[in-house]
C-alpha cells in the first residue's frame, strides 16, 4: 500500500479496541479522556439535537475544534457534509487529526462524495453494506464506520449495518475468480478491492461501529459482531451521568468477552438517553439515507 | 516460548499479526491472570490514558510491574507502551518506570505531522545475526524462529544499518537517564529503539512496517 494510507490506516489501528465519544466543547472533551475515550468527535450539536432541531447540519466552528484540540491529548476528528471539500481543507487546516464525512451534518452535493486521496488527514466514512464500504475505501476513506441510525439511542441499525458487511464479506470468501467482476459490478464496488476482500476475508482498513450505541452492552454486542472499536454519540453526553456511563462503555469495549464484568459495570449508571423506535421513522427522517 | 500481547486497547491486532508471520506463539493478555501463561510482553501503541484507565479497575499495573521488574521477563514497548514503561513522561501521567528514560507524549505533534523515515541500526545486536550461532539455536528451539524466517522477506537487507521506521502522533524519548540504558536505534542522532536489561522500547512502529529484526531481537531477550 501507498506510503499515505499506511499513516493513515496506522493511526486508525492505536484506536483498535478502544472508544470514540462526541464532544460539543473542551470540558465535555475533557470528560471523555478521563473516562478512558481514545478519541473525540468535535461536533455542535449531538445527532439526537440535531434530529429534534432540524436545520442544515453543518461542519463545527473552528473557534471550538481549536479549543477542545488543546484541551485533550488525544487524537480530535470533526465532520463535515458529504461531498464538502472544502469544509475538509478547513478542517485539514486546523490539523485536526482524523474527519468524518458524515451523513449525520446536510449532504453538500446529492452525487459525489470527497476525493479523500487529495487529502493528507485521514478520513472514516458511515456504510451499510460492503459495496458502499468499498466505493468510499475506493476513494481514500481510511477507516470505515457502519452508519447505523444516528441520534436514535437505538442499536438496531447498526447490528443490521455490522451484520450485513460481516455476511457479504464471508460470501466473498467463497467464491470462484470467475465470479469477481460479476460480483463487483453487483455490489457496485472496485474490482480490485472486491478481489482483496475475497482473497483476505476482510476490509483493507479498521473497521468500526457507530450510530445508536447507548450501552455498555451495546458497544459489547458490536465488538462480538466484529467491530474493532465502537463511536458514541449522542449516547453518553445526552444520557443520566455522562461520567460514570462513558467509564462503563470503555470498559465494556476492552472486555466485551466478559459478561461477568458487563453486569457489574452495566449497574446503576443512571438514565439512558431516550431512544427512538426507528421503524416509526419516516425514510426522509432517516440520516443512513444520506451518502450512496 | 509464548508471547503476550496487551490486548486492552491499541494495536494489538498489528502485533500478533506480526508474530503469526513469525511463526512465533503468542497469545492475548486482557486480564492480570492471563499473564501467567507467557514468558515475555509487548505493549502496543494506542492511547496511553485509555490504556491505564483500562488497567486501573483490574490493577493490571501492578501486575506489568510484577512482571517485569520482580520476575524479569522481557517487555517490549512501542509508542504509547514505551511510554507506559518510561520512568517520566511529560506532561506527567502515571507509568511503569520500568526503564529510566523521560519520554514526551506527542512531541512530533499531531497526525498531520505522523511520518515515515529512514532510522540508524547503531548497535551490532540488531545486525546480521546470523554470525551469532548460539542465538540461532536458542531461536530454533524456543520460538521456532529460523533463518528460513531472516531469509523470507527478500526487500529487506538484514545487514543494512538502515531501517524504517513508522511515526504515528508519536513520542519522543526527550533524556536517557541512566548508564544502563542502551540506544539500538537513532533517528536524526536522537534515540529511537532503546533497551535497559529486560525491558525494551521503540518509539516508531516496527509492527506496521516489512522489517522484522526488531521482532526477531526481541523473541531472542
Amino acid at each position: 500500500m501507498p506510503t499515505q494510507i499506511n499513516l493513515k490506516t496506522g493511526l486508525a489501528e492505536m484506536l483498535k479496541g478502544g472508544v470514540i465519544m462526541d464532544v460539543t466543547n473542551a470540558e465535555q472533551a475533557k470528560i471523555a479522556e478521563e473516562a478512558g475515550a481514545v478519541a473525540v468527535m468535535a461536533l455542535e450539536r449531538v445527532p439526537a439535537d440535531i434530529r429534534v432541531q432540524g436545520g442544515i447540519a453543518r461542519m463545527s466552528d473552528p473557534k471550538m475544534i481549536k479549543e477542545i484540540m488543546a484541551m485533550v491529548n488525544i487524537p480530535v476528528m470533526a465532520k463535515i457534509r458529504i461531498g464538502h471539500f472544502v469544509e475538509a481543507q478547513i478542517l485539514e487546516a486546523l490539523g485536526v487529526d482524523y474527519i468524518d464525512e458524515s451523513e449525520v451534518l446536510t449532504p453538500a452535493d446529492d452525487a459525489y462524495h470527497v476525493d479523500k486521496f487529495a487529502f493528507k488527514v485521514p478520513f472514516v466514512c458511515g456504510a451499510r453494506n460492503l459495496g458502499e464500504a468499498l466505493r468510499r475505501i475506493g476513494e481514500g476513506a481510511a477507516m470505515i464506520r457502519t452508519k447505523g441510525e444516528a441520534g436514535s439511542g437505538n442499536v438496531v441499525e447498526a447490528v443490521r449495518h455490522m451484520r450485513a458487511m460481516q455476511r457479504e464479506i464471508k460470501r466473498l470468501t467463497t467464491l470462484g475468480a470467475e465470479e469477481m467482476m460479476a460480483t463487483a459490478k453487483e455490489l457496485g464496488a472496485p474490482y480490485e478491492l472486491v478481489k482483496l476482500v475475497a482473497a483476505t476475508g476482510k476490509l483493507p482498513v479498521p473497521n468500526f461501529a457507530a450510530g445508536g450505541i447507548a450501552t455498555p452492552a451495546d458497544a459489547a454486542l458490536l465488538m462480538h459482531l466484529g467491530a474493532e472499536a465502537v463511536f458514541v454519540g449522542s449516547g453518553i453526553f445526552k444520557s443520566g451521568d455522562a461520567r460514570k456511563r462513558a467509564a462503563a462503555i470503555v470498559q465494556a469495549t476492552t472486555h466485551y468477552q466478559n459478561a461477568k464484568l458487563l453486569a457489574e459495570i452495566s449497574e446503576d449508571l443512571g438514565e439512558p438517553m431516550v431512544g427512538i423506535d426507528i421503524s416509526k421513522l419516516p425514510k426522509e427522517e432517516l440520516l443512513q439515507e444520506r451518502g450512496w | 516460548m509464548v508471547v503476550g500481547v496487551l490486548a486492552l486497547q491499541g494495536d494489538f491486532a498489528a502485533h500478533s499479526k506480526k508474530l503469526q508471520e513469525l511463526e512465533q506463539p503468542w497469545r492475548l493478555i486482557k486480564q492480570p491472570d492471563d499473564l501467567g501463561a507467557v514468558d515475555s510482553l509487548i505493549i502496543p501503541g494506542g492511547e496511553s490514558s485509555a490504556l491505564l484507565k483500562l488497567m486501573a479497575p483490574m490493577k493490571m499495573l501492578e501486575a506489568l510491574e510484577y512482571f517485569g521488574r520482580s520476575s524479569d521477563k522481557p517487555i517490549f514497548g512501542t509508542c504509547a507502551g514505551m511510554i507506559l514503561l518510561a520512568k517520566n513522561i511529560i506532561p506527567q501521567q502515571k507509568s511503569l518506570g520500568l526503564i529510566d528514560i523521560t519520554v514526551e507524549r506527542n512531541a512530533y505533534g499531531r497526525q498531520l505531522d505522523s511520518f515515515i523515515a529512514s532510522g540508524q541500526i547503531v548497535s551490532e545486536k540488531l545486525l546480521n545475526r546470523d554470525v551469532f550461532p548460539e542465538n540461532t539455536i536458542t531461536c530454533k528451539q524456543n520460538c521456532y524462529i529460523n533463518q528460513h524466517t531472516i531469509s523470507k522477506n527478500p526487500n529487506i537487507n538484514q545487514n543494512t544499518r538502515e531501517i524504517e521506521l513508522v511515526f504515528i502522533r508519536a513520542p519522543k524519548i526527550r533524556s536517557i537517564d541512566s548508564k544502563d540504558v542502551e540506544i539500538l536505534v537513532t533517528f536524526q542522532d536522537q534515540p529511537m529503539l532503546v533497551q535497559q536489561k529486560n525491558i525494551l522500547v521503540a518509539s516508531f512502529h516496527p509492527e506496521l512496517t516489512e522489517d522484522n529484526r526488531v521482532y526477531e531481537y526481541f523473541c531472542n531477550l
